[in-house]
């Protein structure tokens, strides 16, 4: 995926138009992704209206939920890749927190929140558009009866094994449009420690594209409470942009994320 | 790192039965494994002795060569480890990744003869011969002769 | 044999370990032998962060990424230092510099960057002509009319500056993304690779890296080394017309 593919250019990057958000779902499946997958002769390519278990050999493999499946080094060239034939790159914690620190001596500590949130949300739309047909390829069914928790699983999975920490969602209130996520180890705040302020942009960008795709629907996310504000864990909030922006408001006011969470259900 | 042998076997194996060849192949490897085991607990139980009596021997046969330091020669007795991984898990991709890649690209880039590190090799095993029983040899020898080979057969392409 | 101050040493590629890189799937967590936090940046998160930053900053985005790209850098030959230390039990730099270089080269290969290669530019010894083969950034961005690796570029200046104890920059020279075969850097003192990136910013076409090299061998440096000029004079940007490359 070139990124000169990208949505118009005059579009805000963290603000897609719903007419890119549905073509998101209607991108065609790329065959040569599952290539690593693929058990050869046992697919027949049609794509059924949902997924239907068959027993025996499956044709793709779906247990690749380990280190020695996922990873596929080529000593020799010094290429990593993904059993979707994407190239990966290994960095410590240094890299993030340089990242974040450069970024703030370019262009100033809001600057750089929001490039690692546009970050974000561009990473999230460019993996929604490999892993929706990936999704109707590999399960050879269609995306409209996929259950909306094995959706969310497998597109976050990949993220656990890579090193970007484990999650829990909380759908509870989705009726009211708001959806809780929990990060748990977050690559970003681990990296950087206590400093007192939130740090997961990269994060809050990703899962505001993931669940805008989702939804069909332009959400934001904010970050309510973080490792690097001495949480144990991470705690977000996805929705429109009016609560989102008011869910920021209250935690620059120092409002905790049970306070947060008790206003936005009132709102 | 890439996968052994084994490990693929049985992450493609997955939800089907193994077939002849994978079982043939497994079945040869288990029956083997108590002589590989052996092998690796000799060399571990022989690796303190080994150090000094490589570098005292080395220094005997070819006492105009500095590159023989000590260091060295315990750097020598450790890359047994990895010979004893790579026939421990019947892979010499181990021993190629680990060892052989690596040391092929040092000889060539510190400018050091290979047939050095041979001769070195060489005076190893004649200090193993002795405390290692024939079995034994018989499993250590593939990993032995890929090492041999990768010093004695040239540098190719000494860029890396 | 070349007489060498540092002894020759040989402990293996120190990342082909089975479970070198490992990830706690419960946690979400990958973790080296160490105890130092990896983490794997997919491609999409890469072009992520071009997007973000070139919408953001402009043209001024290159300047950024090779910054941020050496901050990471004069972290991580810090820890790979400290690391490559321990594993030899003698400092890490006092090791014979074709060893260190197989070291970096395995390291590049071990976290997936390409395949790194570098030499001392014979005609000019402060400076250093460096090469990484299936680079990742490039292959990502598909094609460009400037080169793209410029993590790389920052990365490299950090990592010799590091060795080397003078800060040092990095100019790639050559990109697969403007269809050459790798990308090529060129590694100095950065009072001169400034100079040279004006210099070749400059010209069209862009110089290749070997025409680099002639320039920085033709142009006066510092009044230690006695080096006679060539025919070819040494422009400053802004004052004179680009210089034509003579190859």
């Amino acid at each position: 995926m070139k990124s000169s593919e990208a949505a118009d250019f005059t579009e805000p990057l963290d603000k897609p138009n719903e007419q890119t958000l549905q073509i998101i779902w209607q991108e065609k499946g790329e065959p040569r992704t599952l290539t690593f997958l693929r058990r050869n002769g046992i697919a027949d390519g049609t794509i059924r209206k949902q997924i239907v278990p068959r027993p025996g050999v499956q044709p793709y493999l779906h247990n690749y939920y380990h280190d020695r499946v996922y990873f596929r080094h080529d000593p020799e060239r010094g290429i990593l890749l993904n059993p979707y034939g994407q190239r990966l790159m290994r960095v410590s914690e240094d890299f993030l927190v340089a990242i974040l620190g450069s970024l703030e001596d370019e262009v100033g500590q809001n600057g750089a929140r929001e490039i690692m949130y546009k970050c974000g949300y561009q990473w999230g739309l460019h993996d929604m558009r490999r892993f929706l047909p990936r999704m109707r390829a590999e399960f050879e069914a269609e995306l409209e009866r996929m259950r909306v928790d094995f959706l969310m699983e497998e597109w976050w999975w990949p993220l656990t094994i890579q090193g970007w920490g484990t999650w829990r969602y909380d759908f509870r209130q989705r009726d009211k449009g708001l959806l809780y996520i929990e990060l748990y180890e977050s690559a970003v705040a681990k990296s950087i420690g206590d400093i007192g302020a939130v740090v997961c942009y990269f994060y809050a960008g990703l899962f505001a594209s993931v669940f805008s795709t989702l939804a069909k629907r332009a959400l934001g996310c904010v970050e309510m409470q973080c490792y690097a504000t001495g949480e144990e864990f991470c705690r977000f909030v996805v929705s429109d942009y009016d609560r989102v922006n008011a869910a920021a408001f209250w935690r620059n006011e120092g409002a905790t994320a049970r306070d947060i969470m008790k206003k936005l259900a009132q709102m | 790192m890439i996968n052994t042998w084994l490990t693929e076997i049985i992450h493609t194996a997955n939800e089907r039965l193994f077939n002849d060849e994978e079982l043939a192949r497994m079945l040869s490897y288990y029956s083997s494994v108590p002589t590989r085991l052996k092998l690796v607990e000799e060399l571990e139980r022989q690796e303190p002795s080994l150090t000094r009596a490589l570098h005292k021997e080395l220094q005997r046969r070819y006492p105009q060569r500095t590159l023989y330091t000590r260091r060295l020669a315990q750097d020598l007795v450790e890359s047994l480890r990895y010979v004893a991984r790579a026939v421990l898990a019947d892979d010499l991709r181990l021993l190629r990744y680990r060892w052989i890649d690596h040391m092929r690209a040092a000889l060539a880039a510190c400018d050091v003869d290979p047939q050095w590190i041979a001769d070195a090799y060489a005076v190893l095993r004649e200090l193993l011969q002795r405390q290692l029983t024939r079995s034994v040899w018989e499993v250590l020898d593939p990993a032995w002769s890929e090492l041999d080979d990768s010093l004695t057969r040239g540098l190719v392409a000494a860029t890396r | 044999m070349p007489e060498s101050a540092s002894p020759f040493r040989l402990k293996g590629n120190y990342f082909a370990e089975p479970y070198h890189f490992r990830t706690d799937v419960t946690t979400g967590v990958c973790r080296t032998p160490t105890g130092v936090r990896i983490c794997t940046l997919p491609p999409d998160f890469l072009l992520g962060l071009r997007d973000a930053l070139i919408y953001e900053c402009g043209k001024s985005y290159r300047t950024v990424l090779k910054a941020a790209g050496r901050r990471w850098g004069s972290q991580w030959i810090k820890r790979l230092d400290r690391e490559w230390t321990a594993y030899y039990q003698q400092p890490f730099r006092e090791l014979p510099a074709g060893l260190i270089r197989v070291c970096l080269a395995d390291a590049f290969a071990a976290h997936g960057y390409g395949k790194l290669d570098y030499t001392r530019a014979e005609e000019s010894p402060e400076f250093w002509s460096a090469e990484i083969g299936d680079s990742l950034f490039p292959a990502l961005v598909g094609e460009s009319d400037r080169p793209v690796d410029l993590l790389m570029s920052g990365l490299l200046a950090a990592i010799f500056s590091y060795l080397h104890g003078l800060t040092m920059d990095c100019l790639q020279t050559e990109c697969p993304s403007m269809g050459a075969e790798r990308s090529r850097f060129l590694i100095g003192p950065a009072p001169r690779i400034a100079e040279l990136e004006a210099w070749w910013e400059a010209n069209t076409p862009l110089p290749s890296h070997e025409q680099v090299l002639q320039q920085a061998a033709a142009t006066p440096h510092a009044p230690t080394n006695g080096q006679t000029h060539t025919h070819q004079e040494h422009h400053l940007p802004h004052s004179q017309p680009p210089l034509e490359v003579v190859s």
